[in-house]
C-alpha cells in the first residue's frame, strides 16, 4: 500500500500538509475503494490489476520504455510474445503466463520488479495476478475515458427532502457510519457563499438583509443576487485567467508587454452573460472559425493566444512557434479534458492508450495559425476599440480590409495559374554586395552559402528572349520543397526589387513598375510592423505602457521611400518559408526586348524582422516572363485606385478609431497549410513517417464524418454528446471551486495515474445532468450545488472527523478553505472602503516594493498607481510572467507560464509579512479603523464594527477581549511616543489605535477563510 | 595496506555522517514535531525504494535525513549569468591563438544553429594570458588573481554542454531541469523539499541577485512550479527588506506589533475551539515564525555585523547591491543553516557589441566583480570548517564559441564570442567533490568535447548525490508522473568528481 495512507489515518490531531507523492495517493478510495481482498467479488481491471500495472510496471514497460517489447498499457500489447519469445500474459492460462511466472520467481536475475526497483509484489497481490488471468484476463477502459453512465440517486429515507447531490453523499455516509453535520449559522453561510460566488465578502448591509430575512427561500434569494451580481463574473473569471494561463507579458527573457486584457474582459462579460459551457468552450478554441464570428468570439480566441513567445536575441522563431502550437494543443488536453498530453511529444503515453502518432494528429489541429513568434509582435491581431459601440464600425473596416486584399490576391492569382502563361528566364549571372556565393544551376540562382550581411543586395543578369514582356516573376522556392511543407527553411525579405533591360548594345534601359501582385493574402502587412526598414528599432512597447493608457497605438504606414510599387511589408516570406512564394511584377511599359537583351534584377534586403538584423536573404531564385497582354490591362485596371492605397485609407481609419491590438487566433488560408509530422523522439528538428491528417485519439469518439479537419470541428467534438471527460472536468473543477477538493482531487490529470474519484457515482450523474438537463448552463450548475444541504454544512470538525476523514473527502462536514489570493486583497480593499470597483479595461499597477521589476534587455518600469487605479480588485494587477506580483505569490498564485489547472493552498510565514507588511493591507487598515471609529460611538462597537467588516461575523466575547486589550495597549504606546515626540499627530491616537486592532482583524484565521 | 586504509577511513566517514544526519534529525523531531512525526519518518529508512516527503502541517520545511549519507548539507550556487566565457577564463587553448583572425573551418559551421554568428565568422584567440597555478597545476587565466589561491580546492568540469543557446531557456534548463517557463521545478526548491531546512526562522531556499539585473529567465529560475509554493526561493534583497515585506510598517514598533500577534493568537484559538480546523493551529504558528523571521533574517542579511577585515577580504560595502555582498551574506547564510543559497551575477554576455560586453575591456571588470569574493567565500567558508559540507557550484548556462561574434555578417564593433552550448565549463569545490581535479577535455580550440561530455542532467544528480538523493528518488507526484529535476533522459552522477 502506498506509505502516505498510514501516516493519515495514524495522524491524530495533527493535520498534514498537502505534500507530494504521498498526498496524491492519500486521495485513493478511504475506506471501501483500493485493492479489493481476493475471493470475494470478481477481479475488476480498474480496480484492482491497472493500478499494479502503474505502480510496479510500466516505468518499463509502458508507453516509454517497452522494455523487453513489453508493455502493460494496451491489452493486444500485453497478451503476445516479449523479447524472450513467452507469452506475457496468456488469457485464462496463469501458469502459462510470463507474468506471474517472473513476479514469483526465486531468481533474483529475472524476478520482477528487478531488486533495485522494488520489493516483490505482496501474495496477494499475486493472487489477485492470478485469478484475474484465471478469469479471461479481462481488460477495460479506465472509468474515465468511458463516457459517464446514468445513475440512480440512492434512496433515501422516507420524508428526506434532501435533492439528489446530497443522496448521493449521503448515501456514502452512511456506508462509512458517518452522520452529515448540521446547518452552518447564517453569518458563515453568507460568507461563504459570497465570497465562492463573487470572491468578495458580505457587506453589514447585505448581512443584515439576509439575517432578517426569515422567508423559507431567504438563502436561495442570496444565491440568486449573487449569481446576477456583476462581480461574480469577475470571480470566476481569475479561474479562467489560471486556465488560459493569462499575463500581461510574453515571457521568457525579455517579457515584453502584450494587450491581451480585452481576452480578459471577454471572460467577465461571457461568465457575467452565463453563457453555456460548450459554447463558452467552443468560442474560445475556435471562435474565429465560426461563420461570420463577432468581434467578441475572435476575442475569446485569445484564450490560446496567451503563449508565450520569445523576443530574446538570437532565438529560432519557428522553434518557438512550434512550442506555442505545442502548447495549445496540451493546455486543451489539460483544460478541457484532464489528461496530461505533454509526455506523449517523445512516445507513447506511459501509461495511458495514446500514441505517440496521435499527439501529432492532434497537434495538427493547431499547427495551421498565422501566428508564428514574430519579435515584439502578436500579429495576427485584431484591432479592438475601446469603445463597444465602435465595434461595428471595427469588424466592418477590418472585413473591407481581408476583401480587398482578398480580390488583389485573386485577380493575380488567377492569371498567375494559367497554363502557358510563364516562360522561364536562364539565370546567366548572380553577384551581391557585399559578395556572396552564388550558384547557377538549372536556370535557377542558388545563394546557399552563408548570408554576407542583412542588407546584401543582389544583382541577377537573365536571358530575355526576343519579344515584348508584360509581366516579369519571381519565385523563391524552398531549397527542399517537399521537406520545407513541415520543416521550414528561413525565410525572406526583399524590401525593393529594381528592373533594367540590357539591350545587346551594352545600353541599359530602367524598368519602371505599374504594380505588384502577390500569391497570398497573408503577405506581411506594414501595420502589424512586423517587418521594419532596416536600422529602425522595433520601438520596443515598455511592458509599463499599461495602466491607463492603450499600448502604444501603431503607426498608420507612411509611404515607404522605394523605387517600386511593392505591397506593403514587402515581398517576404517570415520568418519561414515552407513553399515557393511568388510575386508578379507588372512593368510600366510593355518591355519589347530584342535578341541578345538581357534583363538584370537587383533585389534589396533592406529590412530586419527584429532588433538583432538577422540576414534574411533569397537562397533561391527563379525568374519568369510572360507576354499576356492580360497583365497590363489587369495593371491598368486598377491603376488609379491602387489596392494599397485603399488599403491604406482603409487601416488609417481603423486605427484612428482608439483601441487596442489584441492577439487572435487566426487558420492560413486553404491551400497554405502546413504540414504535420511526427517529431522523431519529440525532437521538432527531426520529423519522420507520412504526413498526418488532424484528428483525435482513436480512444476517445470519432470526429463527425466529413467534417472539415480544423478546429471548429475539434472544438465541437469536445463538447458534443458522447464525449467521456469535457462535462466531468467542468463539474468537478466547479465542485473543486466550492469545496475546496474535487471529487477527482487531481483536477489536472484524470488519467490512469491520478486520483479515483471519491464520489463516482456522484460525478457521473453531475456531468450527464449538467450536459442534459441544464444543458451546460454554469449558473444553474453552480445555483444547484450551493443548495445541497452538503455544501450548506457547518464545518465544524469533530474530533472523530478528523480521525477518520481528515481532508474531508467524505463531506460530512461544509468546506472550510483559506481565501484565495485575490479574496485576501479584494476582502481587505471592500472592508476599508478603498475599493474600486470599475470594472474591465487595461492592466493596473497597485504599489509593489521598489526594485521588484528588473528584467534584462527590457526597460519597462512598475509605476505605482496613485490614482483609483491603486485600488482595483485583485485580477486587473498587471501579470508579469518573469516577475509576479509578489504578494500574490506568496498566497500560491501560479506563474501562469503555462495553464495552472491546480492552486495548491500553502500556509506559511511569508502570508503573514504580506497581511501585516505589504503598505496595501497597513493602508487598508488604517482607512478600517477610521470606518470603524465612524460607525459606532464606543470601543466595543467599533471593533465589532470592523469585525463584521473583516469576518461577516459577530465577535465572540472571547474575541472582543484580546482586541480591546490590543487597543488599550495600542494607545498606551501611541500617548508615550506623542508625548516623547514633538512632531504633529498626523493620526488621531484613537484611530491609530483602532488601526492597530484593524491590522489585527485583517490578519484574523477567520479573516482569511470561508 | 594503502588501499585497505583508505576504505576504512571511507567508511568511518559515512558513519559518522549517517550518524551526524540522524541526530540532528532527531534533535529537530524532540523540540518540534514529536511522536507522530517520527512514526511518518519511519517510512525513510536509508535507501528505501519510495521516501516519502510527507512533514506536519506546522513545518512544511522540517529537516528530512537524505535518503542515504551525504557529504554536502547545503549548497551555494553562484550562477554567472549570461554565459561567461570558459575560454577567458579557464581553458587554455594555445592553438587557438595561432588560429586568430582566420576564418571558421566549414566543418564548425555545418548543421549548427548560433544565436547571432552569421556567414563564416573568424576565429579569435584567447583575449587573456594563462599560467599554470596551485600544486594541481592547473591552467588559469591571468583575469582570476583571487581564486589563484584557491585553485587546488576546486574541481573542474570543463565538459559540460547544453542544447539550449538562448539565455533564458538555458538558465530555465540549468536550474530547472526544462527549458520551458513553467517546465519543471527549481534546483533549490528540489533541495529544500527534499530535505527542508536547518533553520525554521529563515527561508530554506534563497536566491540573491547581482549585475543590476535579474537573469534572463526571471524569478522562474527559482520558482518551485508544481511543488508546493512553500519550496520556491526567496529572492532576498540588498536594498530595500531583505525579504519583501520583512520589516513592520512606519509607525508600528516592535513591542506593538508583539501585542498585535498576541491578541490574533488569542482569538485564533477561539476559532480553532470553535471550529476544530488543525490548519488555524497551523496559521497560529506561522504568525509567530514570521514573527522571528523579521529578526533573524534582518540579523542574517547585517553586513554591518562582519568586522572590518572581514569586508577588506571580501570588498564588501554595507548597502550595496553587489556580488561580493552576495558571498558573504551567502556565508551567513549557510551558517544560520539556510539549505540552498543561489546567487545569481549578471552580465556575463561578451557579445563584444557594447564596451561592457568586449572581451578586451568590460570582461576584465567584470571578473574584477567576482574573483576576490569567490576566493574570500571560498577560503572563509574553509575557514570555518563549513567547507567540507557546503557544495559550491559555479557556472553560467552555456559557454562561448571560439569564433568571433560577426553579428548581421560583419564583425561587431567590440571583441566578442557568441553562445555556444556545445561545451563550457563549470566548477565545483566543497561538499565531497575532488579538490584540484579537472573533468573532461574539449579540442584544440574548445570547440567540441573530446572526453567525458557531462549533460545538465548529470550535473544536478551529482549534486544531489552529494546531497545524499539517487536523483531519481527526488520525486513528485504530478500530472500522473514521478517528476523528477533530472527528467526522463538517463542522467548520472558524475562518479569521477566525488572525492
Amino acid at each position: 500500500m502506498p506509505s502516505g495512507r498510514k501516516i493519515v489515518s495514524g495522524l491524530g490531531v495533527l493535520s498534514l500538509l498537502c505534500l507530494g507523492g504521498g498526498c496524491r495517493r492519500d486521495a485513493a478510495p478511504l475506506a471501501t475503494g483500493g485493492v479489493a481482498a481476493p475471493h470475494q467479488v470478481a477481479v475488476d481491471f480498474n480496480r484492482d490489476i491497472r493500478p499494479l500495472f502503474n505502480q510496479h510496471c510500466v516505468a518499463c514497460h509502458g508507453g516509454v520504455k517497452m522494455s523487453g517489447k513489453i508493455s502493460f498499457v494496451f491489452r493486444e500489447e500485453a497478451t503476445r510474445a516479449g523479447e524472450t519469445g513467452r507469452i506475457t500474459i496468456k488469457p485464462g492460462d496463469p501458469d502459462h503466463s510470463e507474468l506471474i511466472a517472473r513476479l514469483t520467481t526465486r531468481d533474483p536475475e529475472k524476478r520482477m520488479p528487478p531488486v533495485d526497483h522494488g520489493p516483490a509484489l505482496a501474495e496477494a497481490q499475486v493472487a489477485l495476478f492470478r485469478r484475474w488471468i484465471s478469469e479471461g484476463a479481462k481488460w477495460s477502459e479506465h472509468w474515465a475515458f468511458v463516457g459517464p453512465k446514468p445513475q440512480t440517486v440512492p434512496a433515501l429515507a422516507p420524508g428526506s427532502r434532501a435533492g439528489p447531490i446530497d443522496a448521493f453523499v449521503l448515501d456514502r455516509l452512511a456506508k462509512e457510519r458517518l452522520q452529515p453535520s448540521s446547518e452552518a449559522d447564517r453569518a458563515t453561510l453568507l460568507r461563504r457563499l459570497s465570497l465562492d460566488l463573487t470572491g468578495l465578502p458580505p457587506t453589514p448591509a447585505e448581512m443584515a438583509a439576509f439575517l432578517a430575512d426569515s422567508s423559507p427561500e431567504a438563502y436561495l434569494h442570496q444565491v440568486d443576487r449573487l449569481l446576477e451580481s456583476p462581480q461574480y463574473g469577475e470571480r470566476w473569471a481569475t479561474l479562467w485567467l489560471d486556465l488560459s494561463r493569462y499575463a500581461d507579458s510574453r515571457g521568457y527573457e525579455k517579457d515584453l508587454g502584450r494587450s491581451v486584457w480585452p481576452y480578459r474582459d471577454w471572460l467577465i462579460d461571457a461568465l457575467n452573460q452565463n453563457m453555456p459551457y460548450d459554447r463558452f468552450v467552443v468560442e474560445q478554441v475556435a471562435g474565429d472559425l465560426l461563420p461570420n464570428p463577432t468581434f467578441e468570439q475572435k476575442i475569446a480566441t485569445g484564450f490560446h493566444r496567451q503563449t508565450q513567445a520569445n523576443d530574446e536575441g538570437g532565438t529560432d522563431d519557428e522553434e518557438f512557434r512550434m512550442l506555442a502550437v505545442q502548447d495549445r494543443a496540451v493546455t486543451t488536453w489539460a483544460v478541457f479534458n484532464g489528461v496530461s498530453f505533454n509526455c506523449v511529444q517523445c512516445h507513447s503515453h506511459p501509461y495511458d492508450p495514446i500514441r505517440h502518432q496521435e499527439y501529432y494528429r492532434f497537434l495538427a489541429f493547431f499547427n495551421n495559425t498565422a501566428d508564428a513568434d514574430y519579435f515584439n509582435n502578436d500579429f495576427p491581431t485584431l484591432h479592438v476599440p475601446n469603445r463597444r459601440a465602435d465595434f461595428v464600425v471595427a469588424r466592418e473596416l477590418e472585413e473591407q480590409i481581408r476583401r480587398l486584399r482578398q480580390e488583389r490576391v485573386d485577380a493575380g492569382q488567377k492569371l498567375q495559374g494559367e497554363s502557358g502563361m510563364w516562360t522561364s528566364l536562364k539565370a546567366l549571372s548572380a553577384s551581391a554586395e557585399p559578395r556572396a556565393t552564388f550558384e547557377l544551376r538549372d536556370g535557377e540562382v542558388y545563394a546557399t552559402g552563408p548570408a554576407p550581411s542583412a542588407t546584401v543586395r543582389y544583382e541577377i543578369q537573365a536571358e530575355l528572349p526576343a519579344g515584348e514582356v508584360t509581366a516579369f516573376r519571381l519565385e523563391v522556392p524552398p531549397l527542399d520543397p517537399v521537406k520545407a511543407r513541415h520543416s521550414p527553411e528561413p525565410g525572406f525579405i526583399v524590401g525593393e526589387i529594381e528592373a533594367a533591360i540590357v539591350h545587346a548594345d551594352g545600353r541599359e534601359e530602367n524598368v519602371p513598375w505599374d504594380s505588384f501582385w502577390p500569391d497570398s493574402p497573408t503577405w506581411p502587412v506594414a501595420r502589424q510592423g512586423i517587418i521594419r526598414r532596416m536600422g529602425t528599432k522595433s520601438g520596443v512597447a515598455p511592458a509599463s505602457a499599461g495602466p491607463g493608457t492603450d499600448a502604444p497605438a501603431p503607426k498608420a504606414p507612411a509611404k515607404e521611400p522605394t523605387f517600386s510599387d511593392l505591397p506593403p511589408g514587402g515581398f517576404a516570406s517570415i520568418p519561414s518559408l515552407y513553399r515557393t512564394r511568388w510575386l508578379v511584377g507588372v512593368p510600366a511599359q510593355t518591355v519589347a526586348a530584342e535578341s541578345g537583351a538581357r534583363l538584370r534584377l537587383r533585389l534589396q534586403h533592406s529590412r530586419g524582422v527584429d532588433d538583432f538584423d538577422k540576414p534574411t536573404p533569397v537562397r533561391r531564385l527563379r525568374l519568369a516572363a510572360s507576354s499576356d497582354t492580360r497583365w497590363t490591362r489587369l495593371a491598368a485596371a486598377t491603376k488609379s485606385e491602387s489596392h494599397w492605397v485603399q488599403m491604406n485609407q482603409l487601416e488609417a481609419r481603423l486605427l484612428a478609431i482608439p483601441g487596442t491590438e489584441v492577439p487572435v487566433m487566426e487558420d492560413l488560408p486553404s491551400g497554405e497549410e502546413r504540414e504535420m509530422r511526427v517529431f522523431s523522439r519529440g525532437n521538432w528538428l527531426e520529423k519522420i513517417g507520412e504526413p498526418l491528417m488532424a484528428d483525435v485519439p482513436a480512444l476517445f469518439p470519432p470526429l463527425p464524418a466529413g467534417a472539415p479537419r480544423n478546429r471548429l470541428t475539434l472544438a465541437r467534438w469536445l463538447v458534443a454528446p458522447g464525449h467521456p471527460l469535457t462535462a466531468r472536468v467542468a463539474v468537478n473543477r466547479y465542485w473543486e471551486q466550492l469545496f475546496g477538493t474535487g471529487l477527482v482531487e487531481t483536477l489536472e490529470d484524470f488519467g490512469s495515474a491520478g486520483a479515483a474519484p471519491s464520489h463516482p457515482e456522484l460525478l457521473d450523474w453531475l456531468a450527464l445532468h449538467f450536459q442534459n438537463d441544464l444543458h451546460w448552463d454554469v449558473k444553474a450548475l453552480l445555483r444547484e450545488l450551493v443548495m445541497t444541504a452538503t455544501y450548506r454544512q457547518s464545518a465544524r470538525i469533530t474530533p472523530e472527523l478528523l480521525a477518520k476523514d481528515p481532508r474531508n473527502r467524505l463531506l460530512a462536514r461544509g468546506p472550510h478553505n483559506r481565501l484565495a489570493a485575490e479574496m485576501v486583497r479584494d476582502q481587505a480593499l471592500v472592508a476599508s472602503g478603498l475599493l474600486n470597483p470599475e470594472r474591465h479595461g487595461p492592466p493596473v499597477m497597485p504599489p509593489q516594493p521598489d526594485g521588484v521589476w528588473a528584467t534584462v534587455y527590457n526597460s519597462g518600469n512598475w509605476i505605482d498607481a496613485t490614482g483609483p487605479d491603486r485600488y482595483r480588485r485583485a485580477l486587473y494587477t498587471f501579470w508579469k510572467r518573469t516577475s509576479p506580483y509578489p504578494s500574490f505569490v506568496s498566497f500560491d498564485t501560479p506563474a501562469r507560464d503555462v495553464c495552472a489547472l491546480r492552486r495548491i493552498p500553502t500556509n506559511t510565514p511569508l502570508q503573514a509579512l504580506v497581511t501585516l507588511n505589504d503598505p496595501v493591507y497597513h493602508e487598508a487598515a488604517q482607512e478600517l479603523a477610521r470606518r470603524m471609529k465612524r460607525e459606532a460611538p464606543e470601543l466595543p462597537g467599533q471593533i465589532a464594527a470592523g469585525f463584521r467588516r473583516v469576518t461577516s461575523r459577530d465577535p465572540r466575547p472571547e474575541e472582543l477581549k484580546p482586541l480591546m486589550k490590543l487597543h488599550a495597549q495600542a494607545l498606551e504606546r501611541r500617548l508615550e511616543e506623542t508625548e516623547s515626540s514633538t512632531k504633529p499627530d498626523q493620526i488621531p491616537p484613537d484611530v491609530d489605535a483602532l488601526s492597530a486592532v484593524a491590522e489585527a482583524l485583517l490578519n484574523l484565521d477567520a479573516a482569511l477563510t470561508k | 595496506m594503502k588501499d585497505r586504509e583508505s576504505q576504512l577511513i571511507r567508511e568511518l566517514e559515512t558513519q559518522r555522517l549517517e550518524a551526524q544526519t540522524r541526530r540532528h534529525f532527531l534533535r529537530t523531531c524532540a523540540t518540534g514535531m514529536g511522536a507522530m512525526f517520527l512514526s511518518t519518518m519511519a517510512n525513510r529508512a536509508f535507501g528505501s525504494a519510495e521516501l516519502d516527503f510527507t512533514r506536519p502541517a506546522v513545518s512544511p520545511l522540517a529537516a528530512l535525513p537524505p535518503q542515504f549519507a551525504a557529504k554536502a548539507r547545503r549548497v551555494i550556487y553562484l550562477h554567472m549569468a549570461g554565459g561567461p566565457s570558459q575560454l577567458e577564463l579557464f581553458e587554455h587553448k594555445p592553438d587557438l591563438e595561432k588560429l586568430n583572425g582566420q576564418d571558421c573551418p566549414q566543418s564548425f559551421l555545418a548543421g549548427k544553429r548560433f544565436a547571432f554568428i552569421t556567414g563564416t565568422p573568424k576565429m579569435l584567440g584567447p583575449q587573456a594570458q594563462f599560467h599554470q597555478a596551485g600544486k594541481s597545476g592547473t591552467w588559469l587565466s591571468d583575469r582570476l588573481p583571487h581564486l589563484e589561491r584557491c585553485v587546488d580546492d576546486l574541481c573542474f568540469i570543463r565538459s559540460m554542454r547544453t542544447d539550449q543557446f538562448n539565455h533564458a531557456p538555458a538558465q530555465l534548463l540549468m536550474q530547472t531541469g526544462s527549458p520551458r517557463l513553467g517546465g519543471g521545478a527549481s534546483l533549490g526548491s528540489w533541495v529544500t523539499y527534499g530535505l527542508g531546512t536547518e533553520n525554521q526562522n529563515l527561508p530554506g531556499f534563497i536566491v540573491l541577485v547581482s549585475g543590476g539585473k535579474t537573469p534572463d529567465g526571471g524569478k522562474s529560475l527559482w520558482s518551485s512550479n508544481f511543488l508546493p509554493s512553500v519550496y520556491q526561493g526567496v529572492q532576498c534583497r540588498a536594498k530595500g527588506d531583505p525579504v519583501l515585506y520583512l520589516s513592520n510598517p512606519a509607525g508600528v514598533s516592535r513591542g506593538l506589533r508583539r501585542e498585535v500577534l498576541d491578541a490574533i493568537e488569542e482569538a485564533d484559538r477561539q476559532e480553532h475551539a470553535a471550529l476544530g480546523d488543525p490548519e488555524t493551529l497551523t496559521r497560529i504558528a506561522q504568525y509567530e515564525m514570521a514573527f522571528r523571521m523579521q529578526i533573524s533574517a534582518s540579523d542574517a542579511m547585517d553586513l554591518r555585523q562582519e568586522p572590518p577585515e572581514m569586508h577588506a577580504k571580501y570588498g564588501t560595502e554595507v548597502g550595496k547591491e553587489s556580488f561580493a555582498n552576495n558571498c558573504l551574506l551567502a556565508r551567513r547564510l549557510a551558517e544560520r543553516g539556510v539549505r540552498f543559497i543561489q546567487l545569481y551575477h549578471w552580465g556575463w554576455d561578451s557579445h563584444g557589441s557594447t564596451e561592457s560586453e568586449a572581451l578586451n575591456l568590460g570582461f576584465h571588470a567584470q571578473c574584477r566583480q567576482v574573483d576576490q569574493p569567490i576566493a574570500a567565500l571560498l577560503e572563509d567558508l574553509k575557514g570555518r570548517g563549513m567547507l567540507e559540507d557546503t557544495l559550491v557550484v559555479w557556472g553560467g548556462e552555456f559557454g562561448r564559441t571560439p569564433m568571433q561574434e560577426n553579428r548581421g555578417g560583419q564583425a561587431n564593433k567590440f571583441i566578442g564570442r557568441d553562445h555556444h552550448p556545445g561545451a563550457f565549463t563549470i566548477w565545483m569545490a566543497g561538499g565531497g567533490v575532488k579538490p584540484g581535479f579537472g573533468y573532461g577535455e574539449t579540442d584544440a580550440v574548445g570547440y567540441d568535447i573530446v572526453e567525458n561530455p557531462v549533460e545538465v542532467r548529470d550535473l544536478h544528480a551529482t549534486i544531489l548525490h552529494q546531497l545524499g538523493f539517487d536523483h531519481r528518488k527526488l520525486n513528485f507526484r504530478f500530472q500522473g508522473l514521478d517528476q523528477k529535476i533530472t527528467g526522463v533522459k538517463p542522467a548520472k552522477v558524475i562518479r569521477d568528481v566525488l572525492a
